[in-house]
């Protein structure tokens, strides 16, 4: 037997590069690391209608016939079917290679965009959460500003009571003194 | 027949020679030289005594061996190398910056270059010069010197290097040029449409698989247990093992209990702290185990692009050991789709998609492997390969 055509890797490849795409599709490769511990609420999609899509994203190349019940003729049907299904299993197995990749690389694109969309939401609250922090900040600065200028000015007022109360004081001291001559 | 007719003398020059190098070109040098020599071709061997392909140091002392039938001329490299200029110029090319004429001889000329060498083939004026491979001064400087005695075995890869003005010059100037591959002797083509090329090759003898006891006697001196992914070459950033160990750390990560990681050959590419618990390093491998270490192998992991034929690819399919290859590499994606023993990757997920496919049925891995070998010993024998490599030679004449 002729080993080496008994193997047809170009068949063996084209079947790996289907179930690549199809995992992607199914978001086994890094799709998925994507949503984990992401809370469902705050996704634009929940995680149920990404795996749906996930799910419809998939073609899977099926080379199985089903059987012929025809009288006398039905197993040549099957083999004929058979046949002609596997003899176009090359092109089908890269179309359907090609269509699961697109579409793995659709859903993940989605499913980036959405986390993109989560991330930046949580980004504007985040930021809204800082601007807020900084106007109660400024509000409270202005209220210990004012509260600091008001203890300022009634100690300048103190002060100025007692520089007045000092100067009569001193006025009426002037005023009862000993003349000199 | 070429054999039948009188033998042509061959001088082989290569820039490191000897069993314990590691190396595809040095490598295929010693063995086609081997096997022409106990085939009656007179054969002898020029080379430096070097045996380190980044400093050059002279490591053997000068003078001639006989080395498997072969006599071998050793040669110092030539003293007074700016090794600070050749690496500038080499770094310049390998990132395709702007390389004058005269700066890539400067290039040339500070690499690996033996003026005494070149003295001693001068006085070779009967003999076929096959220079191997295209990259180094040895090959290219005789090459300048005796183009009309003068071919190369390149074992040329695409590569910024192949694609300056003085290789194409070379390429063409020289009497012709034996490509390992197809796909090499395409890209001589392309690269220098002047060159005459034929497909030569590297052969292999038919040999039966390590028997179980074999492989275990290996495992048992190395302490490992067989059933490990093996990669096997110069370990190097140039031969794709940076993206093996990432490929391998993501195959690890979705399956933990993946086969170990043994890495065969010299090197000193660090392995990543991620994956160095579950690498074993078996270092430089002689001839008599190798066959062993390849069988006792789950799967030959062949990250490089850069292959102008793949030796070892074909070494693990006669051991017993199918392949995943890189599918950038289109002489080995050749290799694997001509002959049913190997996959290709094109990313870390095909990796693990083709790794798990391979790991989980033994069936397919010994079919593919008995279609690799198959294949190897009926494209590439030796009887095949002299054939062609005295036939080239007689059609150059």
């Amino acid at each position: 037997m002729d080993l080496h055509e008994v193997i047809d890797v170009d068949a063996v490849m084209a079947d790996l590069r289907s179930r690549v795409a199809e995992k992607k599709a199914r978001g086994l490769y890094g799709v998925d690391a994507l949503i984990v511990d992401r809370p469902p609420a705050a996704e634009p999609f929940s995680p149920e209608e990404l795996e749906r899509v996930r799910g419809m994203a998939v073609l899977r190349y099926d080379t199985a016939v089903n059987p012929s019940t025809k009288p006398v003729v039905g197993s040549f049907v099957t083999k004929v079917k058979t046949t002609l299904v596997r003899g176009v299993s090359q092109p089908g197995y890269g179309l359907t290679a090609q269509i699961n990749s697109y579409h793995g690389t659709l859903v993940a694109y989605l499913t980036r965009t959405a986390h993109e969309i989560t991330r930046l939401r949580e980004e504007l609250v985040s930021v809204r959460a800082e601007a807020q922090g900084a106007h109660d900040a400024v509000r409270e600065a202005e209220v210990d500003r004012q509260r600091d200028l008001g203890q300022h000015m009634g100690r300048v007022e103190e002060l100025v009571d007692r520089l007045q109360a000092a100067e009569a004081r001193i006025a009426d001291l002037e005023g009862s003194a000993p003349s000199q001559g | 027949m070429a054999e039948a007719s009188a033998q042509p003398r061959v001088a082989f020059v290569v820039p490191r020679y000897g069993s314990g190098i590691v190396g595809g070109a040095e490598t295929l040098c010693r063995l086609v030289a081997e096997n022409l020599a106990a085939h009656g071709t007179p054969v002898e061997v020029f080379t430096t005594c070097a045996i380190d392909h980044f400093t050059w140091v002279n490591h053997h002392p000068e003078g001639t061996t006989v080395e498997g039938g072969v006599p071998v001329h050793r040669f110092p490299v030539s003293a007074g190398r700016d090794e600070n200029l050749f690496w500038r110029h080499h770094t310049a090319i390998a990132l395709n910056h702007p390389v004058s004429y005269i700066e890539q001889l400067e290039w040339m000329a500070n690499g690996a270059r033996s003026e005494r060498l070149q003295e001693a083939l001068g006085l070779r004026r009967d003999s076929w010069i096959v220079g191997v491979p295209y990259l180094f001064g040895t090959a290219f400087w005789a090459a300048a010197a005796h183009p009309g005695r003068t071919t190369l075995i390149p074992c040329m890869h695409d590569e910024p290097h192949a694609r300056l003005p003085i290789v194409r010059d070379v390429l063409n100037g020289v009497v012709g040029c034996m490509a390992n591959s197809e796909g090499e002797r395409d890209l001589i083509s392309e690269l220098a449409p002047m060159a005459t090329s034929l497909v030569v090759g590297v052969g292999y003898e038919p040999e039966p698989r390590p028997s179980a006891d074999r492989v275990a006697e290996f495992c048992r001196s190395r302490g490992i247990a067989p059933g490990y992914l093996l990669y096997a070459g110069r370990r190097e950033g140039g031969k794709g093992v940076p993206l093996l160990f990432r490929n391998y750390a993501d195959y690890r990560s979705s399956n933990p209990d993946a086969p170990l990681l043994a890495l065969m050959g010299s090197g000193d590419l660090p392995v990543p702290d991620d994956i160095a618990d579950h690498v074993i390093e078996l270092g430089f491998v002689p001839d008599d185990d190798q066959a062993a270490a390849y069988a006792a192998a789950a799967v030959l992991l062949h990250p490089s692009v850069l292959e102008s034929f793949g030796m070892v690819l074909l070494e693990a399919w006669i051991a017993g050991t199918p392949a995943l290859v890189n599918g950038g590499s289109k002489v080995l994606v050749s290799h694997c789709r001509t002959s049913g023993g190997g996959l290709w990757f094109d990313s870390s997920e095909q990796f693990t998609e083709s790794l798990d496919l391979l790991l989980g049925d033994p069936r397919l891995r010994d079919q593919m492997a008995q279609a690799g070998a198959a294949y190897a010993l009926s494209t590439f024998s030796w009887e095949q390969v002299r054939g062609r490599f005295l036939g080239a030679l007689e059609a150059w004449s």
